[in-house]
């Protein structure tokens, strides 16, 4: 009997009914179910690193966060170059509404934020109180450094005189909160990065290798509040870590940039050959780099910049160099040599800058705690082979600062703060202020635009 | 009187009685040319006892008197003798010029063309055999109606758009479903590095035998989830019973590109940029620095002007080589083909080859079983030019200043403004290798009289090597390269079905025809890649992974989906005239979430053969005449693997893996649903010479799957939801007419479709890129239209760049009015191909057209910016505005400075065309000059390929698409019509020889 392949047929309905199963059985292979992301004490350990790992991107603290501070200070010191558009429109203050760097910016450091807050709603978790507090406190100082960047950039600059009532940013303190927000005022967002930072600064240990510390939140806090002109708790902070934070400067005002978390090095973004912020499109050695091992040569160090720096300084004898990278095939290029490397840590914070504040601080309240403004000036001076100063007034203290934290992501902040011009425009020019992206308008009604776009 | 119908009774009696004993033999012969005709099936309808002519056309077999036998071959009319009591029946086949009779390949299954209740547009084989292109998409652009096709670029074996009666999806893939011999294959590309590589391109479209693009529902339905795109079948060639035949085809040409732009010369550089420095107040030092230490320092030496387009481009050579044989007998027919291609691109250091060899046959075991098998193995090797956006793309060299040399003293200058990328081509490779197995295999049963089981397993292997090497010099590009880099990434897409179908057909009583179809399959897709980064390299010479001293960076992943299918679909004939079909396949997936595993998806169509009907029988003007009408739901589920879940993914912070969200759940996402309404008239008139078919069709796609923005303080950019609605209606015409018949024939191939894409939808949300795009996806418009400040010239009065406003006009770039610039998306396109033959010779003109579209060259920011960075300028800059008064389009230049740069209209062209696509002519030898060689055939030809571009275009090339490497999904449905430093087609020449033994 021929018929006798009929068998066939109920094998293959057998085979049918198996595979009813088979639509569960794909898995993601890279990634895990949020609903088993932060279950226990050791993930949510992991769910802090993860916070590290966002925030390190070339968008935030790899480099837009520092090079925009000094791209948007604009064409006196520097001459951009390069094509990326997005970076030149800032320099020149010809930013378009939805220019690419500012819709980055805002959305990872959005997105970093919510990796910090789904830490903090889930921090119960764990039960061990010195753990838990760590990570709250890793997760706090994080996220309040996002929110602190953010509402420089984002926003009209805090006013110490003023109320600050003017829009800010939307501070995210939620997780998953896909509501239409509104925009905070500037001084409930300078608040809560304060409140977060006071916080951390309590929760946090104060060894913790190069992670978030109690002196690091400390010396962030001496930077908030300096921002914002309180000069009284900027100089305790700073002192502060000066006193007890256990950093010591460095020789040289070279190895900070050339050696990897420095006696000086207070907080810095750690990258090697295989983690960092980008080799080609991205991160700060990609831009300021002119050398034919790295970077693209995008950013020219000006004559006028070259100017501002007395003879023999070694922060323009050191740290300025003639960039020969192929682009610029004349070869009479002077470059930013604090970011050579894009293997190696990028410096967000260090000890200079502290004496700096304090210096600064204990002039303008007319105070000496910790040390004399001169002689916390001097200090900076002799470090960069200058000879001592023998009064000092506020410019000054302004030059030294410009000088030795240049390109290091302060200088639209700081003019901001003394209120001085910036390429003919007053400090609080509404070309000096990010757009607010164009696709977060479109998604969210209830934010406004800032003046000018 | 009485005798004889008393005889003729006793043989009606008898003949019954004895109707299995009754054989008859013939000759089928060709209705021109009076030759035997091997491989023609003869059937008893509505039996499955058959057989096939042999080599010289005879054929034998027994079949009760009274039944009816089928005389059926591709390509000729079919034809059905009613047996009476002859036992000899030679039968003359009158060739199909109508092709109305044609056997259309449909979903698991073929039908008749005029029984067809469906919209298919069918693409013959031997069309697109021997065109210059490595894919098939390539070949059958312009000549199915309704089926738009943009090739991305002029890099050979690149990503193809193919968009079947419009874009139905947002951010869902919008390519149709390809099914390869019944086996659903692998169309999405996998590779890492740089633009979409194009899966099809393993196939030889030589082995094709026909393409079948099923467009509606009543058409593609029966592909359920997947079918909203459109279906694309694909037959490869089968054997033939009959004598066994060899053929040899070689050719070989060269192309150039279709069109080449202008560039400033050295002295209108240095004009324009010292007046663009002078303008914003630079001074003659400030100049002459800015030249020396960015341009050269010899940058006054008046005998350095370099042409920099030129080097771009190479001499395309191309040659292709196919060998294969068929032939079989009753029960077994094979054919099995080698064919190897190598082209070159027109861009420096591009070139496609691919090697390839397919087995087709099948074999009847014996009355009730027969089982086949098509294999196909080929591996395509593409050397690749960089993305379009990478400074190593060479087209971008045309931005470097004149005064710069791309070699000194015999070598490659690597000090250029930007990377001088032709120092890759020397000191580096970027290579992927592709190895494709495609196997089905089938056994086919007739279990019972009407009622076939089959069963058939297919496999679809892809396994693909990228391999880069960036040596020491090519730094400039790649810091990363400063030491040497390399890096090798692989990709494996192991993906099988198995389908089960049970197939009943019967006759009743002559008038009722019913096909019955019931089936079932499983689908199972499994991808994996691994990517090794290797930097450090003692020297060049050292390129391989294992070489390097350190490895910066590496990856592994692997992702699957699978698809549960059960499916029916009856076709019911009354009278030959009235048909009724209508099918049903459920559809679940793991893509779906858990909320909405199984998708319904049912279609239904009607059709009436008008010219069956007494009143219009009579008529001799009108040969045909069908009315259909269908309509159904199908789904699209070509979107993401796990999109249904909330997901962590891992964030690296140096030596510490953490963890990090990537997206939110959404567990009732599941598939986008089309409805599909499609009704369509086919006409023959003057003895089916003139054939006209027109198509109106409406598909509303709703539960768009999108990924809807939100706002960005929730921590995501988008979620994925079912939300939204596209629509895409349009009609389609072809005709086809046969204007001469005789010696000198002539056959005009006219199509033309109007599709018209407006996303209806959104949830109060738009989709916009920013940046260099200006595509945006908004309720009310069609997908993709262009948005943003409308250009308004020049101010006459200072030189600045002017937009509208609401009211006027502004110099001021945010203030502008945002408003709708363009629309990417043609208002008809198609193509007409005239066939002449006369002889030996035949001559095939085929011209291809799009109309209406726009195309934004989002590189005018940099090209044509009057001044604005230091690269080169195309020639119309030296038109600028330059002293009040002066009319013009042109601002004046400004370097450094935006002046008209920004996106904007003035980059906006109508990018219309028409394209001498392929013209071919051919000459076949005559048959008595070959007897004394031994040869069946022998034609010579030459063919040419883009030919003739007319186009307003002011870009390389109008048919451009340049979505980002890497771009999601989305992003490339939207981001359509852009030009960035995108590669022009090649004009190719070829001339071949085709051999039959």
């Amino acid at each position: 009997m021929k018929n006798k392949y009929l068998f066939l047929i109920p094998f293959v309905g057998l085979l049918l009914t198996s595979c009813f199963n088979k639509l569960d059985e794909p898995k993601p292979q890279n990634s895990i179910k949020v609903e088993e992301a932060l279950n226990t004490p050791d993930k949510i350990k992991k769910a802090v690193i993860g916070i590290y790992g966002n925030i390190r991107d070339g968008a935030l603290y790899g480099g837009d966060y520092q090079m925009c501070a000094d791209l948007l200070a604009g064409e006196f010191d520097i001459a951009w170059w390069g094509t990326f558009n997005n970076y030149e429109n800032i320099w020149s203050k010809q930013m378009v509404a939805d220019n690419a760097t500012a819709r980055t910016m805002w959305v990872f450091s959005y997105n970093t934020i919510n990796s910090a807050n789904k830490v903090l709603e889930n921090i119960q978790v764990i039960t061990d109180t010195d753990e838990r507090n760590q990570a709250k406190g890793e997760a706090l100082f994080l996220r309040a450094l996002c929110h602190f960047e953010l509402v420089r950039f984002y926003a009209q600059p805090y006013d110490a005189s003023g109320t600050n009532a003017g829009l800010g940013i939307p501070l995210a303190l939620k997780s998953d909160n896909f509501e239409k927000v509104k925009r905070n005022t500037i001084a409930e967002v300078y608040n809560q990065v304060v409140t977060d930072l006071l916080e951390a600064e309590t929760l946090l240990p104060v060894s913790n290798s190069y992670f978030a510390s109690k002196f690091r939140a400390s010396a962030y806090l001496a930077r908030v509040y300096l921002q914002m002109g309180n000069y009284t708790a900027a100089r305790d902070k700073a002192n502060d870590v000066i006193a007890n934070g256990g950093y010591t400067l460095n020789a040289t005002v070279t190895q900070a940039f050339t050696t990897n978390n420095s006696p000086e090095g207070i907080f810095e973004i750690q990258q090697n050959i295989t983690q960092n912020a980008g080799q080609a499109n991205a991160g700060l050695a990609t831009f300021y780099g002119n050398l034919p091992t790295a970077g693209r040569g995008d950013i020219e160090i000006t004559e006028d910049h070259l100017d501002l720096y007395e003879a023999n300084d070694k922060r323009a004898n050191d740290l300025i160099y003639i960039g020969d990278a192929a682009n610029s095939p004349g070869g009479d290029v002077p470059s930013c040599g604090k970011w050579t490397d894009p293997t190696k840590n990028y410096v967000l914070m260090r000890l200079a800058e502290m004496y700096l504040i304090r210096a600064e601080s204990n002039f303008a309240l007319n105070t000496v705690v910790g040390a004399t403004p001169l002689a916390d000036i001097n200090r900076i001076r002799n470090r960069a082979g200058l000879a001592n100063l023998t009064t000092l007034d506020l410019d000054a203290i302004k030059t030294e600062r410009t000088l030795e934290l240049a390109f290091e992501g302060h200088k639209s902040h700081d003019f901001k703060r003394w209120k001085e011009d910036i390429d003919g425009k007053p400090y609080n020019h509404p070309k000096l202020v990010f757009p607010i992206p164009r696709r977060e308008l479109d998604a969210n009604p209830n934010l406004v635009q800032n003046a000018g776009y | 009187m009485k005798q004889i119908l008393l005889s003729l009774l006793l043989v009606l009696v008898f003949g019954f009685a004895y109707a299995q004993a009754q054989t008859i033999t013939g000759k089928v012969t060709d209705a021109t040319n009076q030759e035997g005709v091997p491989g023609v099936s003869v059937v008893v309808k509505g039996t499955t006892t058959g057989t096939i002519t042999d080599s010289n056309g005879t054929y034998s077999l027994s079949a009760p008197s009274g039944s009816t036998l089928v005389f059926q071959l591709l390509g000729y009319k079919s034809q059905e003798i009613v047996l009476a009591s002859q036992s000899v029946i030679d039968i003359a086949l009158q060739s199909d010029a109508s092709t109305l009779d044609d056997v259309v390949v449909v979903a698991y299954g073929t039908q008749q063309k005029r029984d067809i209740t469906g919209s298919i547009a069918s693409v013959k084989g031997s069309d697109i055999q021997n065109i210059p292109v490595p894919s098939l998409e390539s070949a059958i652009q312009g000549r199915a109606a309704g089926v738009q096709i943009t090739s991305g670029s002029g890099k050979v074996g690149q990503g193809i758009n193919v968009r079947v009666r419009g874009s139905a999806s947002l951010s869902a893939n919008n390519q149709p479903l390809y099914v390869i011999d019944g086996i659903i294959v692998t169309a999405n590309s996998v590779n890492a590095n740089d633009e979409n590589l194009n899966p099809m391109a393993d196939i030889n479209p030589n082995d094709i035998e026909s393409i079948e693009v099923l467009k509606d529902a009543a058409a593609s339905a029966l592909y359920g989830a997947r079918a909203s795109n459109g279906v694309v079948l694909i037959t490869t060639k089968k054997g033939k019973a009959g004598k066994g035949s060899v053929n040899i085809n070689y050719s070989a040409g060269s192309g150039r590109p279709t069109r080449k732009r202008e560039f400033l010369n050295r002295a209108e550089y240095i004009e324009l940029y010292t007046e663009g420095m002078k303008n914003v107040g630079r001074s003659d030092a400030f100049i002459e620095s800015r030249f020396n230490n960015r341009v050269s320092t010899t940058w006054k030496d008046p005998n350095i002007d370099t042409n920099w387009e030129n080097l771009a481009f190479q001499n395309a050579g191309f040659q292709q080589l196919d060998i294969n044989a068929s032939g079989g007998n009753e029960k077994t027919r094979f054919f099995v083909g080698a064919g190897y291609i190598d082209q070159k691109g027109i861009l420096v250091g591009n070139r496609f080859t691919r090697m390839s060899a397919r087995l087709n046959a099948d074999s009847k075991i014996n009355d009730r079983l027969t089982v086949g098998a098509s294999f196909m193995l080929a591996q395509s090797k593409n050397y690749r030019a960089q993305n379009d956006a990478s400074f190593g793309n060479p087209l971008q060299l045309v931005a470097m200043p004149p005064m710069q040399q791309a070699y000194k003293d015999g070598e490659l200058n690597p000090s250029t403004l930007y990377y001088n990328s032709l120092l890759d081509l020397v000191h580096g490779f970027s290579t992927a290798k592709t190895y494709r197995n495609l196997t089905s295999l089938f056994a086919s049963y007739n279990v019972m009289k009407n009622l076939t089981f089959r069963s058939e397993v297919g496999l679809d292997i892809l396994q693909q090597v990228e391999e880069r090497y960036y040596g020491t010099k090519t730094a400039a590009n790649f810091s990363q390269a400063a030491k040497g880099f390399g890096s090798y990434s692989t990709a494996t897409i192991f993906n099988y079905m198995i389908t089960n179908t049970l197939n009943y057909t019967k006759n009743f009583n002559d008038i009722h025809n019913v096909d019955i179809l019931l089936g079932q399959s499983f689908q199972q897709s499994e991808e994996e890649s691994s990517n090794v980064d290797g930097q450090i390299f003692a020297l060049d010479d050292f390129k391989k992974i294992g070489s390097a001293a350190t490895f910066p960076g590496g990856s592994s992943g692997g992702t699957s989906n699978n698809f549960l299918s059960y499916f029916a679909r009856a076709n019911y004939k009354f009278k030959d005239k009235y048909l009724a079909s209508f099918s049903l396949r459920v559809d679940g997936s793991s893509r779906f979430g858990k909320n909405s595993r199984y998708g319904l998806f049912p279609a239904g169509s009607l059709g009436w053969i008008i010219s069956e009907e007494d009143f219009i029988k009579d008529l001799d003007f009108i040969s045909f005449l069908k009315l259909r009408t269908s309509f159904g739901i199908t789904g699209n589920a070509d979107f993401g693997d796990f999109g249904s879940f909330g997901l962590y993914g891992t964030s690296v912070y140096l030596d510490n893996a953490g963890t990090t969200p990537i997206s939110f759940p959404n567990p009732s996402l599941g598939w986008e649903s089309t409805q599909n309404f499609d009704m369509g008239i086919e006409i023959g008139i003057i003895k089916n010479r003139v054939n006209l078919g027109i198509d109106y069709y409406n598909k509303q796609t709703s539960d768009l799957l999108l990924n809807v923005p939100v706002p960005s303080t929730s921590g995501y950019t988008t979620l994925s939801q079912n939300i939204g609605k596209i629509r895409n209606r349009g009609i389609e015409v072809t005709i086809n007419s046969n204007n001469l018949v005789g010696d000198f024939k002539w056959n005009t191939s006219f199509n033309i479709a109007f599709n018209r894409n407006k996303v209806l939808d959104m949830a109060g949300q738009k989709i916009s890129y920013g940046g260099r795009t200006l595509n945006e996806a908004q309720a009310g418009q069609p997908i993709g239209i262009l948005f943003g400040a409308k250009y308004a010239g020049v101010d006459p009065a200072n030189g600045d760049a002017l937009y509208y406003t609401e009211t006027g006009t502004t110099k001021d770039y945010n203030a502008a009015f945002r408003q709708i610039i363009g629309d990417p998306n043609p208002d008809f396109i198609g193509g007409i191909t005239n066939t002449l033959t006369y002889k030996g010779f035949d001559l095939n003109i085929f011209f291809q057209y799009v109309y209406g579209n726009d195309v934004y060259n989002a590189a005018g920011e940099f090209m044509s910016s009057n001044a604005r960075y230091l690269d080169n300028q195309t020639k119309d800059q030296l038109n600028r505005w330059r002293k009040p008064g002066d009319i013009t389009n042109v601002p004046q230049a400004r370097h450094q400075r935006d002046n008209g740069s920004n996106p904007s209209s003035r980059f906006v062209y109508d990018a219309s065309y028409l394209r001498l696509k392929t013209a071919t002519l051919g000459y076949n030898v005559p048959k008595k000059l070959l007897d004394n060689a031994k040869l069946a055939s022998v034609r010579i030809y030459v063919s040419g390929q883009n030919l003739l571009t007319f186009t307003k275009y002011i870009g390389w090339d109008p048919e451009v698409s340049s979505a980002d490497p890497g771009s999601t999904t989305q992003r490339a449905n939207i981001i359509i019509g852009q030009d960035f430093y995108t590669p022009p087609q090649a004009r190719t020449i070829i001339f071949g020889i085709n051999v039959g033994f």
